[in-house]
């Protein structure tokens, strides 16, 4: 498939920050989810996208047409802000409508496209209200129809579930997905949060700094994360530098405080998390064989549906568990024993990734020629 | 009928008070500053022992009884010293005692601090009345039966205060003293805000009372005059031709500004480039000069005998010494700063957040301009124009200089003060007072039908959850 929405070494310079080279591409239909910590550029790089900054240098392709330089209102792309923006001065109606007077089509077509729309979001019950009186949910969902009734090519979508309480949240989420299924728009959803990227997304970019460290499914980000940012953001911690090894065909990790064995052999030094939910937990500490380790128990924290036991391996080591609520007589101050479910992940070195910088400038083009 | 044997302490009270009655009018009579043996004396020590009868051979309240003994003992002791006769002092012994009555019976469970704060009033109403105001006394009783009505509440006292005050102390303006200070009372009381704190309060009494002060003796002056004398005032036509000139001229000026001002201000706004802040400083110069002062310097410039104006002249025909246009150039020069200001703030705060989003949805940046951005300042717009207005209309000093005639309102105000004099420009000033002060609250309500960042008009935006 070819990409539809193409970032090619994009990069914008706004007062002392530097959204660095940007390369992203997203298919037709595709919908991306862009993660990183507040103030890394996501936002900034949503607005560019959309036309509201100057790109400093690189192109911006839409399907076959170069966008960088067309004023927003031609770009064909859809933006919803974080605090949805509605017009105080119109209704939710008007507010809906204020795009269907800059779209072609005849009249007719454009009420039955709004009432598609509004009938799709489940706003048609708003539509003689002020914006004032709309509860968060509710204007997020007026926002993302205003939208859609311009009908744009690629949806920007600026944290649409920041703020909102569990129960909105799950509400959107649940829009989000209809919608998508339903219209199947591009959409770059951008968010810090990393049970949203779980929840909806087919694909996953990681960003920090203004930069994009790993791009890849959900499942590709949190089972191998390439860098050390990517494993500590999305995953409980559990991130240890590490020196690595061949012993014929199989590769292990030296630690220091223990030996295990990893799927490959990334370099000679680099890191590897344990993921938390891949530890188990046994109650009585085993022999001392190998890839069992074993430590004593210094917290142990209810978190509803998991239970999260912190093992003190060592004095200066301390492993994160995750074990399903009510599983064993956990108490602090016990000892235990730990074993790996699957083997960890190694991950390169810092420098040895970004002195490889093909590597996340050929990632597009890798993911192109795959498809 | 089986007689109480009285207690001690009643016994006590009530040999006491009556040893004090018998004691003072005793000593009173033999220093020679009182008749001991007129009536009205008599009868007081009369009823004092009556009194002590019925004290001591009955359970009535000690409390009512004792006070009433104190009461009668008081006013046979000094009553005459300060009311004028017997008649006098024994009226306000019979509404004190009505008083006594009124506070044990009825207001029995006020706390301590209410009777204290009965107590000063009482006495503060006595200086005032009996001996500050000489031969008041009916006041007084008048006054005392209100205070005795309204003490139970601290409010009711704070009201009852400020008409007393009023219609002593403010005598010829006495009603408007009361209705002010009943107004300021009442938003005192009525005043919230998220964090309680009584420093707010008295910085919003005061304050209110020092605006107020400057500001409502002028309305005063409209109120004062006759209605028929104002009108009379109207039918003049050379006061008519003022107010017409008045109206074009401003709403000429106004409309020029608002034209040239609105749009600058959303680019200044909205861009940043170098020299901003010594341009925003210089559009409020027109405050800072002295109006005499720009008149002049207005007439230096565009006068018909200096160089900018003799262009003017030759090329178009434009003139400025002594027409309306002249009065506009005036104009627009004073009141210039306040549209100015309210503009900028007006689109200062339309967050740009939703010009971007306008502009995602297909708007163009005169799209956003007209359907976003000026609705959401059209209050503060809006209001700029009508202070800009106002200012205009009300111009007086650059006026009189670059074009005396054809006379504004404040230039025929002057000139007829100075022909005529104070007493008979006064209609004059109240129908022009009266005039501006309509026009003013009309538009500032104007101004309250349109849309603002902050949310829509009261009667257009429903209950926000």
């Amino acid at each position: 498939m070819q990409p539809f929405l193409e970032l090619r070494r994009l990069r914008i310079t706004l007062g002392d920050f530097v959204l660095g080279e940007i390369s992203l591409t997203l298919a037709c239909g595709d919908y991306l989810v862009l993660l990183g910590p507040s103030g890394c550029g996501k936002t900034t790089l949503l607005r560019a996208i959309a036309g509201l900054y100057r790109l400093g240098a690189g192109c911006l392709f839409l399907g076959e047409r170069d966008i960088g330089c067309l004023p927003p209102q031609r770009r064909g792309v859809g933006y919803v802000a974080q605090t949805a923006d509605l017009f105080p001065h119109l209704t939710v109606a008007e507010n809906i409508a204020f795009g269907l007077r800059y779209t072609r089509g005849s009249t007719e077509e454009k009420r039955r496209w709004q009432a598609r729309i509004v009938d799709l979001l489940g706003v048609r019950h708003l539509m003689s209200r002020w914006p004032g009186t709309l509860s968060g949910g509710e204007s997020r969902r007026v926002a993302l129809a205003r939208s859609l009734v311009v009908n744009p090519r690629v949806l920007l979508l600026d944290e649409p579930l920041g703020m909102l309480d569990s129960q909105a949240r799950a509400e959107m989420l649940n829009v989000l997905r209809c919608v998508h299924a339903e219209l199947g728009t591009a959409t770059i959803h951008v968010t810090h949060d990393r049970e949203e990227a779980w929840a909806i997304a087919g694909r996953c970019a990681v960003m920090r700094a203004g930069r994009i460290e790993q791009v890849g499914t959900v499942e590709e980000l949190f089972r191998q994360p390439r860098t050390r940012f990517v494993a500590e953001f999305l995953g409980g911690g559990n991130v240890f530098p590490a020196r690595f090894e061949r012993r014929g065909h199989r590769y292990f990790a030296l630690l220091g405080w223990a030996n295990l064995e990893v799927t490959a052999y990334p370099g000679d030094s680099g890191y590897i998390q344990i993921r938390p939910e891949s530890l188990i937990v046994e109650p009585r500490p085993l022999d001392n064989t190998e890839g069992v380790l074993t430590g004593c128990i210094r917290q142990v924290a209810d978190r509803g549906i998991y239970r999260e036991l912190v093992v003190e391996v060592r004095p200066d080591v301390v492993l994160r568990a995750h074990t399903l609520a009510g599983s064993g007589p956990f108490r602090v101050g016990e000892m235990v024993a730990l074993r790996c479910a699957s083997p960890p992940h190694p991950i390169s070195a810092d420098e040895v990734y970004h002195r490889n910088v093909a590597y996340a400038d050929a990632e597009p083009q890798k993911e192109a020629s795959k498809r | 009928m089986r007689i109480p044997r009285p207690g001690r302490t009643r016994l006590l009270v009530v040999a006491l008070l009556l040893l004090g009655h018998l004691v003072s009018w005793g000593l009173l009579g033999y220093w020679g500053l009182a008749e001991p043996f007129e009536l009205f004396n008599l009868l007081l020590l009369l009823a004092n022992f009556a009194i002590a009868g019925i004290l001591l051979t009955s359970t009535r309240s000690l409390l009512l009884g004792a006070g009433t003994m104190f009461l009668v003992a008081a006013h046979a002791a000094l009553g005459q010293r300060l009311a004028p006769d017997a008649l006098t002092s024994g009226a306000i012994l019979l509404v004190n005692i009505l008083v006594l009555y009124v506070g044990v019976q009825v207001n029995v469970h006020l706390p301590t601090c209410y009777w204290y704060a009965f107590v000063v009033s009482y006495f503060a109403l006595f200086y005032i009345f009996v001996i500050a105001l000489r031969n008041a006394e009916a006041l007084f009783l008048l006054f005392l039966l209100g205070l005795t009505a309204c003490v139970r509440s601290f409010r009711l006292l704070a009201y009852f205060w400020c008409l007393t005050l009023s219609f002593t102390f403010c005598q010829p303006y006495a009603w408007p003293a009361a209705v002010i200070s009943f107004l300021i009372l009442t938003a005192l009381f009525g005043a919230r805000g998220p964090v309680p704190s009584p420093l707010f309060k008295v910085f919003l009494g005061c304050g209110l009372v020092l605006v107020l002060l400057v500001l409502l003796p002028v309305i005063l002056v409209a109120m004062g005059e006759e209605v028929h004398s104002i009108v009379q005032v109207l039918r003049d036509a050379r006061i008519r031709a003022a107010i017409r000139t008045t109206l074009i001229t401003a709403s000429l000026s106004t409309t020029f500004l608002a034209v040239a001002t609105i749009p600058l201000a959303y680019a200044l706004t909205r861009l940043r480039f170098p020299g901003k802040s010594l341009f925003l400083s210089l559009v409020n110069l027109p405050i800072v000069i002295p109006q005499s002062v720009a008149g002049i310097a207005l007439i230096q410039v565009f006068g018909r005998q200096q160089f900018l104006g003799n262009v003017l002249d030759n090329w178009l025909g434009v003139q400025f010494d002594g027409t309306m246009l002249g009065i506009c150039l005036a104009q627009v020069f004073v009141a210039l700063p306040f549209i100015m200001r309210n503009a900028l703030a007006a689109f200062e705060a339309v967050p740009v957040g939703l010009e971007l989003s306008a502009r995602t949805l297909g708007a163009s940046s005169w799209g956003v301009f007209w359907r976003v951005a000026m609705p959401l300042a059209s209050r503060g717009l809006f209001l700029g124009a009508v202070l800009a207005w106002a200012r205009a209309a009300g111009e007086f000093g650059a006026v009189l200089f670059i074009a005396p005639t054809p006379e504004t309102a404040p230039i025929a105000a002057y000139n007829r003060f100075h022909s005529v004099g104070i007493i008979e420009s006064g209609p004059l000033v109240a129908a022009l007072l009266l005039f501006s002060l309509a026009m003013f609250f009309l538009l500032q309500w104007g101004a309250q039908m349109l849309p603002s960042v902050h949310g829509l008009p009261e009667s257009r935006s429903a209950t926000v959850p």
